[in-house]
């Protein structure tokens, strides 16, 4: 009788662990629902290539054109709604060659005040709210064997202080203080094999609330990086194929989107607590799969994803929390 | 007593109804045509759209073998004799298994006016919702082939890879431009083929998967895209359009399937997957608006007469081509029957159902499933079956002149 009731209590036991272990994990967001937010743009006109979350918590975003004589939308979407509507600039700053340009990163900082890019050939630049250009310094190096190949970083990162990062040369990190107008290469790099330092830029990145910063790389590497002591881990490499196109964080977890741009893009979960993936698989809208490329990806106030799709035939995507 | 009437009638009845049941299908219309199976070394059962008349008289005819190589080969209907033309892997010198072999000739064959034949390959034995070959898998698929034979000199020739990891669909030719058209899957590009230069462009995502694509006399591509959507290649600005479908006529709107340019060129006939009716695109009506949202203009389709006659439902319509008559055929089939039904553009309130079809000499045989269609100059109509567990061999069935101009 003992043995028996022994037995049963250690069976509980292991199905309590299994329903707080595995119940929680298929819960979360894995990008295989993802419900369309309504575009009234004609076919190339919407290729989304950035999303932006502004104080009024509304979303903006860019799309460009794929077609000849177009130059590409903006558009605002509430959240919450199915719909997105057509505006004529994003609120503040407007410098049009660099948001519609899908070559280079753009990014504002908290206040909307300052908008930072970087050029084709890799110099960090700002623009201030009347927009003028402030040019601050070569952040980007070239890849072997191309001399006007620059590798440059898909976006950039700030830390609570203010701090502007991405990666340049050789993978190292740059940190950039508006305060000192300093730009700094750091003694930290990004992750890689060795050999590709070269490729080790920054595709994607989401800071947490307590300012941990999680990154994705060129070649597909996940990092975690803690901007106060300075210390970054590769957490691996969850594709086989290179570029991170989209990472936010849902709970325990960092979502994320990966692929080449002219491959299939596959969706992937970090645990955050026991540092494993998940490898989702591909994305599906309802029953239709979602085959090309994540060009930005956005998380508003109430923790659902924004996904904008590039090419002819873009869309937005919400995964809702 | 009476018990026992009782049991008489309902006994009487229900032989009655089997009788009148037996004889209608007995009166029931039969279609007989010949059945010449395609050579069992060069598939595992089965092959989809590529067929087409050759300007020789031959029938090429593009085959799907699973987990190993695709072949084209060609009928001679007057020696009734198969020749094996293009071994996929033995062309490309690839040797890929599984979902990463060249194992699909799926696109529409297509003849240039000097005789060329063109194929192209794809991968096969689809895992359509994860796509294991693209982008994770170490091997994976390398890419659709486009392939030439010229039947004047036999030659052979692999024109490369069209767009990396992915297969081509659908099909159609220019003649005059000397251009290919195609769609990539699972990527669903619009691609355009220079055969002068070898170049190629790709025009980005369509939308959708459409099986057959038509072109006009102005040169221009059509086919299915997004739900409700034509969508338009024309060449004379360089562009892909979306055009929204605006519905004439009764019932619903339903994507088509199969498509073909009618005689005059000004229409489009189509046929969908259990489609209540026969459509009519009518490119007169093409206009170009920006009032659209999520399109470039719109096309109007009338839902002409009903895909079968009543009673009969409508049922799977996998394929359809033009006859010489100017009518568009297409199969209909319902349960275990496969009917040939004949739509006439000049009567369009009523097609007609030319019977169940029947491979003659085999009644045992069941033609259900018509993966593609060609029409020779003399009327005589091509049909692709496959065999689907053993119904019938993997074969193309001869049905002579039936769509000769009466």
């Amino acid at each position: 009788m003992k043995i028996v009731r022994s037995a049963l209590l250690i069976l509980c036991m292991f199905l309590f662990t299994c329903l707080i272990v595995i119940y929680p994990a298929s819960q979360q967001q894995s990008f295989t629902n993802l419900k369309v937010v309504q575009m009234p743009f004609k076919p190339g006109e919407r290729s989304i290539i950035r999303l932006y979350l502004y104080s009024d918590g509304n979303i903006y975003g860019i799309s460009a054109s794929t077609v000849p004589g177009s130059a590409g939308k903006v558009f605002r979407v509430k959240p919450g709604s199915d719909r997105v509507e057509e505006v004529s600039t994003l609120p503040g700053i407007w410098v049009p060659d660099v948001f519609f340009d899908s070559g280079v990163p753009a990014v504002f900082d908290a206040t909307f005040t300052t908008l930072y890019t970087l050029t084709r050939n890799g110099k960090l630049v700002s623009y201030d709210s009347k927009g003028v250009k402030k040019e601050i310094g070569q952040v980007s190096g070239t890849r072997p064997y191309e001399p006007d190949g620059y590798q440059v970083s898909r976006t950039f990162f700030f830390d609570s202080a203010g701090n502007l990062y991405t990666a340049g040369k050789s993978g190292y990190l740059y940190r950039y203080a508006p305060s000192s107008s300093k730009l700094e290469q750091l003694d930290v790099r990004l992750p890689s094999v060795r050999g590709r330092e070269a490729w080790a830029t920054l595709d994607a990145a989401v800071v947490t609330e307590n300012g941990i910063v999680y990154g994705g790389t060129y070649d597909g590497y996940i990092f975690v990086f803690n901007p106060l002591s300075g210390e970054l881990l590769n957490l691996g490499k969850p594709l086989r194929q290179q570029r991170i196109q989209a990472l936010a964080v849902s709970g325990e977890y960092l979502a994320g989107i990966g692929g080449d741009e002219n491959g299939f893009p596959r969706s992937f979960l970090l645990n955050l607590r026991t540092r494993g993936f998940e490898i989702g698989g591909t994305i599906k809208a309802g029953t239709k799969l979602v085959s090309e490329s994540i060009g930005a990806c956005i998380q508003d106030k109430n923790g659902n994803i924004y996904l904008g799709t590039t090419g002819r035939l873009g869309n937005l995507f919400v995964q809702e929390k | 007593m009476a018990g026992i009437k009782r049991k008489l009638c309902f006994l009487l009845f229900f032989a009655t109804a089997g009788c009148f049941l037996l004889f209608a299908e007995q009166n029931e219309k039969i279609l007989e045509g010949e059945m010449f199976p395609i050579p069992e070394s060069t598939h595992n059962g089965s092959g989809y759209t590529a067929i087409a008349c050759g300007n020789d008289g031959n029938i090429y005819v593009g085959t799907a073998f699973y987990g190993s190589s695709a072949h084209l080969v060609c009928f001679n209907p007057k020696r009734k004799t198969w020749t094996d033309l293009i071994d996929a892997h033995k062309v490309t010198r690839e040797n890929g298994a599984g979902l990463d072999s060249q194992s699909k000739f799926h696109a529409k064959i297509l003849v240039d006016a000097d005789g060329v034949i063109w194929a192209a390959t794809k991968q096969g034995n689809e895992d359509f919702e994860n796509r294991p070959e693209f982008g994770e898998s170490a091997t994976g698929y390398p890419g659709g082939h486009l392939f030439s034979y010229n039947p004047r000199t036999r030659e052979v020739r692999d024109h490369g890879i069209l767009r990396k990891q992915e297969g081509i669909m659908g099909g159609s030719i220019d003649r005059v431009r000397k251009r290919l058209y195609y769609w990539s899957d699972p990527k669903q590009h619009f691609l355009a083929y220079d055969i002068t230069t070898g170049t190629l462009k790709d025009y980005g995502e369509i939308g959708g998967s459409p099986r057959y694509t038509a072109i006009d006399r102005k040169g221009r591509v059509f086919g299915t895209g997004r739900q409700g959507i034509i969508w338009m290649y024309d060449p004379s600005d360089d562009r892909l359009y979306d055009l929204q479908v605006t519905l004439e006529g009764p019932g619903k709107y339903a994507d088509p399937y199969a498509i073909a340019l009618s005689d005059d060129g000004n229409k489009i006939f189509g046929c969908a997957i259990n489609g209540e009716y026969v459509m009519e695109f009518d490119l007169s009506t093409i206009a170009i608006r920006t009032d659209i949202p999520g399109a470039d203009g719109t096309i109007v389709c009338r839902n002409r007469a009903r895909s079968i006659p009543e009673p009969l439902q409508p049922g799977d319509q996998h394929s359809g081509v033009l006859g010489t008559d100017g009518c568009f055929y297409f199969p209909n089939t319902i349960g275990d029957k496969c009917y040939m039904i004949r739509y006439d553009p000049r009567r369009p309130e009523k097609v007609e159902n030319l019977g169940v079809i029947k491979v003659k000499g085999h009644p045992e045989l069941k033609p259900l499933y018509v993966q593609g269609m060609c029409t020779l100059p003399d009327g005589t109509i091509y049909m692709k079956f496959i065999s689907y567990g053993k119904l019938m061999p993997y074969s193309i069935m001869k049905f002579a002149r039936l769509s000769r101009t009466r």
